[in-house]
């Protein structure tokens, strides 16, 4: 299992919704330095404004002030605050609070009727009869804004965090998940289900590009293979037709001549080796699930126990068998007993007479193992995993008929079942266990 | 009894054409799936081999229009394929038997004696009488010249299907497709062994062996024993 440390996808997408968040992160912080500097600007520029477009008035002080008294009467809390101040630094008209500021675009510090000292921003002008005109603006309103801003960004961001992970999340599972029709395609392949193709879908995303392609390199596979079993169903064909040719001309002549009923023989043995190059390659084939069945292995051991024994006895060997009842397998019936059988044909072809030869049938958890085991002069351990192969034998038994191919054919139904052929010392003489998966198990 | 041959090899076709007009049976040779299908479709044969892979039509395609046509005479497939599926899907497209290229005359020739003197299938017997041994398949007992002969379960099915031909060759692979349901051939005589302790059980209820061994053929239950 790929945890969230060692996923490629998790990873990617984390990575991004980190990058994201970042940039966020600096788009915020310059937003709020820009919008600051401009409300500043902008606060400064009405001040100004206000304060030239009292000093119009300057002309008439009388009015002046009037103007001022109107004014700081309708202006609300958040509004400029004015005041007049004369050359000693009185007050005389207004109600801002303040000393006598200096002349000029500047921070002062009033008295706010709630709470008390404050800064505030101030202009102040000097009007031609000596007077100074002060207009001001609380600076606790840009203040406001901005920690508006900031408390903005802080949820976004925040915001932003949580629904990042979120996606990094779903995105990761998705990746996964697309990434995961693949290998499991892969994997049932190697199991040996060949038709299996990645499902694409009409979008034609990467992923269905790559599935594509993986797709038509598995058709291009299949297509060989294809070729190859023709090929190999072609010869096979080609060369029996001239061999049948030949066992019926024999035929003609046999009854005649005893020579050629040994020639038949021999052609019969040659076609049989054929027969039996052909069943492992449609074992192998992998294309025999579609005909198991769920049946009896015990019923069936038993079954090729019974048929086998007479004809061992008469070769002078003897058959004993103990066998589990009820094991059930899932497989072809057919092949499973032409293997049991080809272990009794080896027990029986390659031991002395006298030889004792053992079949026992045990379910150990969810594997039914199959043994047949003789007393024979048994096999060298270093041979075992050759015998399996197709053509090899054991050196001792080159003097022996067969082909080798019985033990390949009992590797290949095995393999075909999902199981395992195991070759092991019997001390004397060699023990061959088929082990294969209990059905429903 | 005539035989239709579609095959499509003609030294192949030519041997079985003489060997069963040796045997005094007619024999029709086609080399062709659609000469095949138009052979069947206006004569009436006692008996069809049909290769699997004829030109044009394959043979697997005939059968399955000729049983969809209703032609019941019996099929023997010849095919040089002997998968496991191969055959299965020979059976299912309509054939009465199934045999692997090569094959000895003697297979043919008993295979479709086999087919040819096949009772209908509503025409249950079961109780058979060669000579002076019965078996009845009910009572799964055999007795011979009256005396109780005591059978395996094997024995008894290999006598069942001696005495099912009974006067005809039934060969050793007949036997194991019969009896066992193997369609391999191992390589210890389980038929001869098997066939072996049967005879002698026989010989010991008394009289003579009915159970001959036709050379390079198989096994023949005597007719009158």
């Amino acid at each position: 299992m790929v945890s969230l440390r060692t996923s490629a996808a998790y990873r990617i997408a984390f990575t991004y919704a980190t990058a994201f968040a970042l940039a966020m992160l600096l788009l915020g912080t310059a937003v709020y330095f820009a919008a600051d500097a401009e409300f500043r600007r902008q606060r400064d520029k009405a001040i100004v404004e206000e304060a030239v477009e009292l000093a119009r008035e300057a002309n008439d002080p009388r009015e002046l002030r009037q103007e001022i008294d109107e004014r700081a009467r309708l202006s609300s809390p958040e509004g400029f605050g004015i005041a007049l101040f004369d050359r000693s630094g009185r007050r005389v008209a207004g109600t801002l609070a303040a000393e006598r500021p200096p002349a000029g675009l500047g921070d002062i510090v009033f008295h706010d009727p709630k709470e008390g000292p404050d800064i505030a921003r101030a202009d102040a002008i000097d009007l031609p009869d000596g007077s100074r005109l002060v207009v001001a603006l609380d600076s606790e309103t840009i203040e406001n804004i901005d920690a508006t801003i900031l408390a903005l960004f802080g949820v976004a961001f925040v915001a932003l965090l949580l629904v990042g992970g979120v996606s990094a999340l779903l995105l990761g599972r998705y990746l996964r998940l697309r990434l995961g029709t693949i290998s499991s395609t892969a994997r049932a392949i190697v199991e040996g289900d060949f038709a299996h193709r990645v499902p694409v879908s009409p979008r034609g995303d990467e992923f269905d590009q790559v599935g594509s392609a993986l797709n038509a390199m598995l058709d291009r596979i299949d297509q060989l293979m294809e070729n190859l079993r023709q090929v190999s169903s072609d010869i096979a064909h080609d060369l029996r037709t001239p061999l049948v040719r030949l066992r019926n001309q024999l035929e003609l002549v046999g009854s005649v001549d005893d020579a050629a009923e040994k020639a038949i023989q021999q052609g019969d043995a040659l076609l049989a080796l054929f027969a039996a190059i052909l069943r492992i390659s449609e074992v192998e084939g992998g294309k025999l699930a579609a005909s198991f069945e769920a049946l009896d292995l015990s019923a069936l051991a038993e079954d090729v126990c019974e048929t086998f024994q007479p004809a061992i006895a008469d070769s002078k060997r003897a058959l004993d068998w103990a066998i589990a009842p009820g094991i059930r397998v899932l497989g072809n019936r057919e092949l499973l007993a032409q293997a049991i059988g080809n272990l009794l044909d080896n027990a029986r072809l390659h031991t002395p007479p006298g030889t004792q030869i053992a079949v026992t049938l045990v379910a150990r958890a969810a594997a039914a193992e199959l043994t047949v085991s003789d007393q024979g002069p048994g096999v060298p351990a270093q041979d075992y995993e050759r015998m399996l192969h197709r053509f090899t034998r054991g050196e001792a038994s080159r003097s022996t008929p067969g082909a080798g191919l019985g033990l390949s054919l009992v590797a290949a139904v095995a393999k075909a079942h999902g199981g395992q052929v195991v070759l092991a010392d019997n001390a004397p003489g060699l023990r061959v266990t088929l082990i294969l998966p209990v059905a429903g198990g | 009894m005539r035989v239709l041959i579609a095959e499509d090899d003609i030294e192949t076709a030519r041997f079985l054409e003489r060997g069963l007009e040796e045997l005094g049976h007619t024999a029709t040779l086609v080399s062709e799936g659609e000469d095949a299908l138009h052979a069947a479709a206006t004569c009436e044969f006692d008996a069809i081999v049909l290769d699997r892979m004829l030109p044009g039509l394959s043979g697997l395609d005939v059968l399955r229009r000729l049983r969809a046509a209703k032609v019941r005479a019996p099929v023997l497939l010849l095919t040089a394929l002997g998968g496991i599926t191969d055959r299965v899907e020979g059976l299912e497209a309509g054939a009465d038997d199934y045999l692997v290229k090569p094959f000895a005359f003697a297979e043919l020739t008993a295979r479709l004696n086999a087919l040819l003197r096949r009772p209908p299938l509503s025409d249950v017997v079961t109780r058979f009488e060669v000579g002076d041994v019965t078996l009845d398949l009910l009572r799964r007992d055999v007795t011979r010249g009256g005396k109780a002969v005591h059978l395996q379960p094997r024995e008894f099915a290999l006598l069942e299907q001696l005495m099912r031909h009974a006067g005809r060759v039934v060969t050793r692979t007949m036997l194991l497709e019969l009896v066992w349901g193997y369609h391999f051939d191992p390589q210890t005589n389980i038929v001869e062994s098997h066939l072996s302790r049967l005879r002698s059980k026989l010989r010991d209820a008394g009289g003579d062996d009915p159970i001959e061994t036709v050379r390079g053929a198989g096994y023949r239950m005597r007719a009158s024993g």
